[in-house]
């Protein structure tokens, strides 16, 4: 009899907290994942393509389902990736760290075409029509599509120099 | 060679490091072991450097174990650990158990956290409890103490202090006197200071310890906090509750002055690694060592807490560190006292 | 035991003072330098216009460069000479980053260019001193280097009651202020009397640390016929020169974190501050020289010395005998807050307080170790953090860890490193966490910048095609009907563009 009661009690309760599961994820569904929007909100938005989606939202989309790393965006740089291992709950590996660059046009060799500030997402670049092309040094986020648009070859990266007030202090060498 | 590198100051220092704070605290205890040595004889002095010798040879392989520099075996952390250990077991402890309870509070007590500095628990009382629940005949076995007297034809040694009758003479501690009728007749006060008494290997001379904690603090060591809040934890529940009922409550003196009290309130409850690091949670941790210390000698089922209260304690020291934080210079007080 | 004796502030430490090395020693005046390097960007990055040109003849006191605004304050020529360069110099940075510089090749002539006549102050309003000191282009002298004019108008605009001059010179060897008060007691006391007018506060007090009795004294009598000035002895303790713990120790007040000690009506000024504000608004003398300690354990002459601003750091230590051994570390500033010299070329600026050769016996650096978690820099620390916690979070890079344990209110003063007997770099592993969250925050500066100008532009984008369509519509309405097809089929192909691109 006893046996009996148990086996009934224990089919009933997993019956209940079952129907109360399938219930709750019914009820309770959130359409896509929340946490692609608000990536997609962080990340730059210049659709460069370097993480190798084809666009920032695809790419958020990837990261959420972990298909890529949180330090995948080379205009975010280290402070973006921190931001998002600490919004996904992902560990963020040391060391795989682009260094960061801006872009910087070989005057000499520029032609005016007008290709590269067409390509540049971000507005960084400003010229005109046969007139010789510059880069805004602290707008251009090292995205690197100007340089493929450039027929010239004139446009290259260089690694952003350290200065006075930009200068970090290295971290103590652990004994 | 000038240093052009940039290193971030101050450059220059005060000089102290960990390994002189640790032979510093390994002297201040030297004159209570010695004594203990003195009470008990020989075997204590078994105890003592089987539990010394081998915590610094656990200490070492752990340290390989861990891959890091063996150096750091001689840095006085493992010893400390080994010598607190020695001086909380009972003389008569045989030398394989205070061994294998060295071997509990190095390698479980300390290596498999991350060494130095990365255990949440004492590692000598992490030994003596382990010891305690794995032996406890051979941990509650206490004898008198015999100690050399002087006759007329020089030092005269009995018998039990060269250890040559295993079998001493067993007698009550005053804390199983204090857990069970109180009413017999406790030692003396000068007895307690003294250590004229059964009991644990150190734990006895009340008043060589106090002089090694003064010494303590006097270097500025250890921080009177720790030490004050303890003894007074463990006293004013005392005092109150032997007001109340005498008949079933020991004195505040007795409990003080006997069993591990001073020995945690200056060398154990001090123990940098695990106690709080803030004024305000240095007081609670001490407050709540010597209340529980009390608690547990009054209605546990042990005679004698202190193991347990300090482990209890050293579990909440996170918990104290998160939450009493010391208010940033200029912040209005959070608890405004 | 000792911790139970008063303290004006929880923390704090007593560090070897070394100060006998040169407290006894009258000032040396050095002579004018064959070249000076005058650095044209400031320390915040701000980079100054030269009024000069190579080859320019100047004289001594001219004015040779300016900033873009009154944060940052003018250069003046400290020498009579020749523009040599005007080019990348290694400046006293630690980071030994090269920044433009102008060099100038002295004659050797000490006279000043122009000719200074002192002038009756009292005739001066308030508005007026200031404005002299800022044209003399004085910072404070105690190593914040903030433009001292700004701050007077700021403490005037804010009707500060009482100046507080630091004359606490709390770190160890420097003794620079010391001196300063001994030898031109009258000097402070004017140039104190010049601010408190200027502010339009009621009183000034000069705080001094009681371990310099003979300054105490000489500031005593020489404020003896200025009511509104007074001299408080303080404790020597370290950090007493920090503005908020000097502030606490004379007047039992606090600064609560965040906020400027102006919110509670006082002003912080250095004393050499006060002396080259008495120069400045009594002569108009701008600030082109200045009293620094040159000291250490490795030096053949330990000496103060007046020096002129841009003076090479191996040209003042020649002039101190050179070294009598190998130095360890090259310190600009005190052994507890300096910073290392990159090299012994750089420039002195006008906030160097101090050029220390410390032997490595000095420095006793040593391989740090595990943290034992002792509590001995909590108990240090003069602003009540826990230090440990905040180093371990940035250790593993956890910054928003070490901003909870205290590392935006971190003084780096350095009491934690001083006392830790593991020797943990605590002082290196806040300033890397700080540089690092100034990094993160102009990065998220950038990307914000980036997504604001992204948007715009595909809201241009937008609009331009929107436009050329409209355009193009318009167009097709005004030709014959049988175009119309091709059209329609363009403006499609536009709009599937913009879908695309957007």
């Amino acid at each position: 009899m006893m046996t009996l009661i148990s086996i009934v009690a224990l089919a009933a309760i997993g019956g209940l907290l079952g129907g109360l599961l399938g219930w709750a994820s019914k009820a309770l569904k959130v359409e896509g994942d929340p946490r692609v929007d608000e990536l997609e909100g962080m990340l730059p938005g210049g659709q460069c393509g370097q993480c190798g989606e084809p666009g920032c939202r695809q790419a958020a989309e990837a990261m959420v389902a972990g298909k890529l790393g949180p330090d995948c965006c080379p205009p975010g740089g280290r402070s973006l990736a921190q931001s998002i291992s600490s919004l996904l709950g992902v560990a963020l590996t040391e060391g795989g760290e682009d260094i960061p660059v801006v872009a910087r046009i070989d005057e000499s060799l520029c032609s005016g075409c007008t290709r590269c500030f067409k390509a540049c997402p971000f507005d960084a670049i400003v010229g005109a029509n046969r007139q010789m092309h510059t880069v805004i040094r602290h707008v251009c986020t090292g995205c690197r599509l100007c340089e493929k648009a450039c027929p010239q070859g004139c446009l290259s990266m260089d690694p952003v120099a350290p200065e006075l007030h930009t200068w970090q202090w290295p971290k103590p060498k652990v004994a | 060679m000038v240093q052009f590198t940039p290193v971030a100051g101050p450059h220059t220092h005060g000089g102290t490091s960990t390994t002189d704070l640790m032979y510093l605290v390994i002297a201040a205890l030297l004159p209570a072991s010695l004594f203990g040595v003195y009470l008990f004889g020989i075997n204590a002095l078994i105890v003592l450097l089987t539990c010394c010798c081998g915590a610094m040879v656990f200490e070492y392989l752990g340290l390989k174990l861990l891959g890091r520099s063996s150096h750091s075996a001689m840095d006085g952390s493992a010893l400390l650990t080994g010598l607190l250990l020695g001086l909380s077991l009972p003389p008569s402890t045989p030398w394989w158990i205070a061994l294998s309870g060295v071997f509990f509070a190095i390698i479980v007590g300390k290596t498999v956290f991350g060494g130095l500095g990365q255990n949440p628990f004492n590692p000598a009382m992490l030994g003596r409890v382990m010891l305690l629940i794995c032996f406890p005949v051979e941990l509650t076995n206490w004898q008198q103490p015999t100690p050399p007297t002087m006759t007329d034809g020089g030092l005269a040694m009995n018998n039990h202090w060269l250890n040559i009758n295993i079998d001493g003479i067993s007698a009550a501690t005053p804390l199983s006197q204090l857990a069970g009728d109180v009413s017999q007749s406790l030692p003396s006060f000068t007895e307690l200071s003294l250590g004229q008494h059964a009991g644990s290997l150190g734990e006895t001379s009340a008043l060589l310890i106090l002089l090694g904690g003064l010494f303590l603090l006097w270097r500025g060591i250890i921080h009177w906090r720790i030490p004050v809040a303890l003894l007074l934890g463990l006293a004013i529940p005392a005092a109150i509750s032997h007001l109340i009922a005498p008949e079933s409550f020991g004195s505040a003196t007795s409990h003080v002055l006997s069993g591990g009290a001073m020995l945690a309130a200056f060398f154990i409850a001090t123990d940098m690694v695990t106690s709080p690091t803030s004024a305000k949670g240095q007081l609670l941790f001490g407050a709540g060592c010597g209340l529980l210390i009390w608690l547990i000698r009054s209605f546990g089922s042990y005679p004698e807490g202190v193991a347990f209260a300090v482990l209890i304690m050293n579990a909440t020291t996170p918990v104290i560190d998160h939450y009493l934080r010391p208010t940033v210079f200029g912040q209005a007080k959070r608890f405004p006292l | 035991m000792l911790a139970l004796k008063r303290k004006p502030f929880h923390g704090g430490i007593h560090p070897t003072g070394h100060k006998e090395l040169t407290a006894n020693e009258a000032t040396i005046n050095s002579d004018e330098p064959q070249r000076v390097y005058l650095s044209l960007q400031q320390r915040n990055g701000v980079v100054l216009r030269s009024h000069v040109n190579v080859g320019d003849t100047i004289v001594k006191g001219q004015l040779i460069a300016t900033g873009p605004n009154d944060m940052c304050v003018p250069l003046h020529a400290p020498i009579n000479g020749v523009v040599d360069a005007i080019g990348p110099h290694v400046s006293a940075h630690p980071s030994g980053l090269k920044v433009n510089t102008l060099v100038i090749r002295g004659n050797g002539d000490p006279n000043w260019g122009i000719p200074h006549v002192p002038c009756d102050t009292s005739k001066l309003s308030p508005e007026e001193i200031i404005q002299r000191v800022l044209d003399a282009g004085i910072v404070g002298l105690g190593g914040a280097g903030f433009p001292s004019g700004m701050k007077l108008r700021f403490a005037r605009q804010k009707q500060v009651h009482t100046l507080l001059l630091n004359g606490g010179e709390c770190e160890p060897y420097l003794t620079c202020d010391d001196r300063l008060m001994r030898e031109r007691a009258a000097e402070v006391a004017a140039g104190a009397a010049l601010m408190v007018r200027a502010i339009g506060c009621s009183q000034g007090i000069i705080a001094i640390e009681d371990n310099k009795p003979a300054s105490i004294d000489a500031m005593r009598s020489a404020i003896s016929d200025r009511p509104q000035l007074s001299v408080q002895v303080v404790p020597s303790l370290y950090p007493m020169g920090s503005e908020r713990h000097l502030i606490k120790a004379v007047t039992n007040q606090t600064v609560a974190p965040g906020q400027l000690s102006t919110e509670i009506g006082i002003l912080v000024h250095n004393v050499a501050t006060a002396q080259a504000v008495y120069e400045a608004v009594r002569y108009q003398r701008p600030l082109i020289r200045r009293i620094m300690t040159v000291s250490g354990g490795a030096l053949e002459q330990p000496a103060n010395i007046n020096v002129a601003m841009g003076t090479l750091v191996s040209d003042v230590i020649a002039k101190c005998g050179g070294l009598k051994m190998e130095a360890g570390r090259l310190i600009a500033g005190g052994p507890m807050m300096g910073q290392v010299l990159p090299s012994p070329f750089v420039p002195i600026d006008k906030s160097i307080g101090g050029i220390l050769a410390l032997s490595k016996d000095e420095i006793r650096a040593e391989q740090s170790h595990d943290c034992v978690r002792c509590g001995r820099c909590v108990n240090a620390c003069p602003m009540s953090l826990m230090p440990f916690q905040m180093a371990a979070h940035s250790r593993i890079s956890d910054l928003d860890g070490a901003r909870h344990f205290g590392l935006d209110h971190c003084l780096l003063c350095g009491a934690c490193s001083y006392v830790c007997p593991s020797r943990i770099p605590l002082v290196q592993y806040f300033q890397h966490a700080r540089s690092s969250l100034n990094a993160a925050r102009t990065m998220e500066r950038k990307s914000a910048q980036a997504r604001q100008l992204t948007e715009a532009r595909q809201a241009r984008l937008h609009r331009e095609a929107e436009a050329k369509k409209a355009a193009k519509a318009a167009k097709a309405a005004r030709k014959p009907r049988k175009r119309t097809a091709r059209t329609s089929t363009r403006t499609q192909r536009n709009t599937s563009n913009n879908t695309s691109s957007s």
